[in-house]
């Protein structure tokens, strides 16, 4: 333990009424979308917080303004105690080095001209993160070190992107987050490009990277069943709010808005159809019945 | 019911490399097939080389047999003539299958125009009922509405309707719903179901999620590296399956009945990649 260890009572991150508007032009002039709406948002060390919901709903820009990619157009943000969403970059030093993300796409977030090592290796070489005393000096044996945690062979380094499978290349994605060694991860959508039978695995791979080096993690996905297998608390939102949120057995077993019963009713089932069960293929209403929070359209 | 399509000792290649190792398959009248596999295991191939898309370097032999004509060596033209006619395909992106520069109605049109000869009037009707009939809000918007315009679910709604406004004898899907999210894709997948059943249309539907498969087919073929390593009904094959890899396959579909924090059962806690293997 070092004097710099974060005080486990405060919260890792805290957003505190935080809206964002985005402006585009569609066919009748320039449009205002709310992508986030006065969202209220506590998540403590250690949690596991899986953020659901449709395309659409805001999960995205969320995440994006937790991690200061993003400025919100109104509200705090909060990293550690600390205002960040009116921080300069150059503020972001301790934010930067202690959270990593993985996207969806590994074939997009990779980049394809450099060897697996180089891409695993690169936030180490990040003048933010080397000033960092925690962070691995010997970036080769950190490389070694976090490619058996993702079990990959060790010559996968010498290799490129493309010569792996799309499981491989996001296990590839996920070893070049936890190289620095962050306290935080966040993952977006990063097992919905994944074959269902590769899935598991990758699903697995988180629940032992949280566990043994004691991440806090925030999980996006449109899919409740699998946050519930790495998460332990959820947020559901719709519109650019959260709808719902608490300790995900709770809202999986008994989901308190008709929302997050849809949401949970769609993931498809294995299931034998037969004659009778032709005509109601699912049980899913056609389209979302409107909450009693809803926005106006 | 009678064969629709019949496929036989099929095998691609793509230079030195076989992608297809002599496939057996047969699609009845009416019927709902699903081909489940991993990427790389052939099922898209099998459907490029059943609608005639597949690039001019690749190998093909064997036969494919639809409504008794054969496929194996058909002319473009030939194959122009059959495709969004007697057979039709609808793809996972629907972005990058709608034409980016031409309004909706018009893409839905042209189909109906190639085949039907519709007067342009005609069909700009017969357009707007199809629209509707897949469930899209306001179709006379839509049908004006440019792809990037649509959200995925309408977008893919779009190359639905499509796909059946000729009623086709044979729709393909490849991973029809894989780049939609959970409640859209439910949403599509029942609307596929109903469409499918109000056509009479037999169904070749491709994709790596058996949950997905057994929402809409009635028979499964399990793919693993341009084999098939195990066929039958699908409430067989999920009861009693016969091959270690069918068996991981179930079982990386069923996390729902996984007690959270256990580790998720993987295709190598059934099958090493080895036994079995054809």
């Amino acid at each position: 333990m070092t004097d710099d260890e974060p005080d486990p009572g405060v919260p890792v991150f805290e957003a505190r009424g935080v809206s964002r508007t985005f402006r585009r032009s569609g066919t009748r002039g320039r449009v205002l979308t709310t992508a986030l709406d006065g969202v209220d948002l506590t998540v403590r060390p250690g949690q596991r917080l899986g953020i659901v919901g449709e395309s659409g709903s805001g999960k995205s820009t969320l995440i994006r303004v937790l991690d200061a990619l993003l400025p919100p157009s109104s509200g705090e943000v909060l990293f550690r105690g600390r205002r960040i969403d009116n921080a300069s970059s150059r503020q972001l030093g301790d934010l930067r080095s202690s959270v990593q993300m993985v996207f969806q796409d590994p074939r997009s977030s990779l980049d394809p001209r450099m060897t697996v090592g180089d891409i695993i290796t690169e936030p180490l070489r990040s003048p933010l993160l080397r000033s960092r005393p925690d962070v691995p000096r010997n970036h080769g044996e950190r490389l070694a070190e976090v490619l058996e945690q993702v079990e990959l062979e060790a010559d996968a380094a010498g290799h490129y992107p493309h010569e792996f499978s799309g499981g491989e290349r996001q296990r590839i994605a996920i070893a070049r987050a936890i190289a620095p060694r962050p306290d935080v991860l966040i993952a977006d959508e990063a097992v919905s490009a994944l074959d269902v039978s590769v899935r598991a695995h990758v699903l697995n791979l988180f629940a032992d990277l949280v566990r043994s080096d004691r991440l806090t993690l925030i999980f996006v996905s449109h899919d409740l069943a699998v946050v519930r297998h790495v998460c332990d608390h959820v947020a559901v939102m719709r519109s650019g709010r959260i709808v719902e949120s608490g300790p995900i057995e709770q809202i999986y077993a008994s989901p308190a808005r008709e929302y997050t019963r849809n949401l949970l009713a769609s993931v498809p089932k294995l299931r034998v159809r037969t004659a009778s069960s032709r005509r109601t293929a699912t049980e899913v209403p056609d389209e979302m019945p409107p909450g009693p929070d809803d926005p106006p359209a | 019911m009678g064969a629709l399509l019949r496929i036989r000792d099929l095998r691609i290649g793509f230079g030195r490399a076989e992608a297809l190792h002599g496939i057996d398959l047969t699609v009845g009248e009416g019927a709902r097939v699903g081909i489940i596999g991993e990427s790389g295991s052939g099922k898209s191939v099998t459907a490029l080389a059943t609608m005639g898309l597949l690039p001019d370097t690749a190998r093909v032999s064997g036969s494919i047999e639809l409504g008794g004509r054969q496929l194996v060596g058909l002319s473009d033209t030939g194959f122009a003539r059959l495709r969004g006619d007697v057979v039709s395909m609808i793809f996972q992106e629907p972005m990058t299958a709608l034409d980016p520069t031409m309004r909706v109605g018009r893409q839905v049109a042209e189909v109906l125009r190639l085949h039907q000869g519709a007067p342009a009037g005609r069909a700009r009707e017969r357009v707007i009922e199809m629209l509707s009939q897949v469930g899209l809000p306001d179709p006379e918007r839509i049908s004006m509405s440019f792809p990037h315009q649509l959200s995925g679910g309408q977008r893919q709604r779009a190359l639905i309707a499509m796909a059946l406004i000729n009623q086709p004898e044979l729709v393909i899907c490849d991973e029809p719903t894989t780049a939609l999210d959970v409640t859209v894709q439910a949403r599509v997948l029942r609307l596929l179901d109903e469409q499918l059943d109000a056509a009479g249309a037999a169904c070749l539907f491709i994709s790596h999620d058996l949950a997905v498969v057994s929402q809409v087919c009635d028979e499964v073929l399990v793919m693993y590296r341009g084999t098939i390593v195990e066929s039958g009904p699908i409430a067989q094959v999920l009861e009693n399956p016969q091959h270690p890899y069918t068996a991981g396959l179930i079982a990386t579909a069923r996390i729902d009945q996984i007690e959270p924090g256990r580790p998720l059962p993987v295709i190598e806690n059934f099958w090493d990649g080895k036994e079995g293997r054809p």
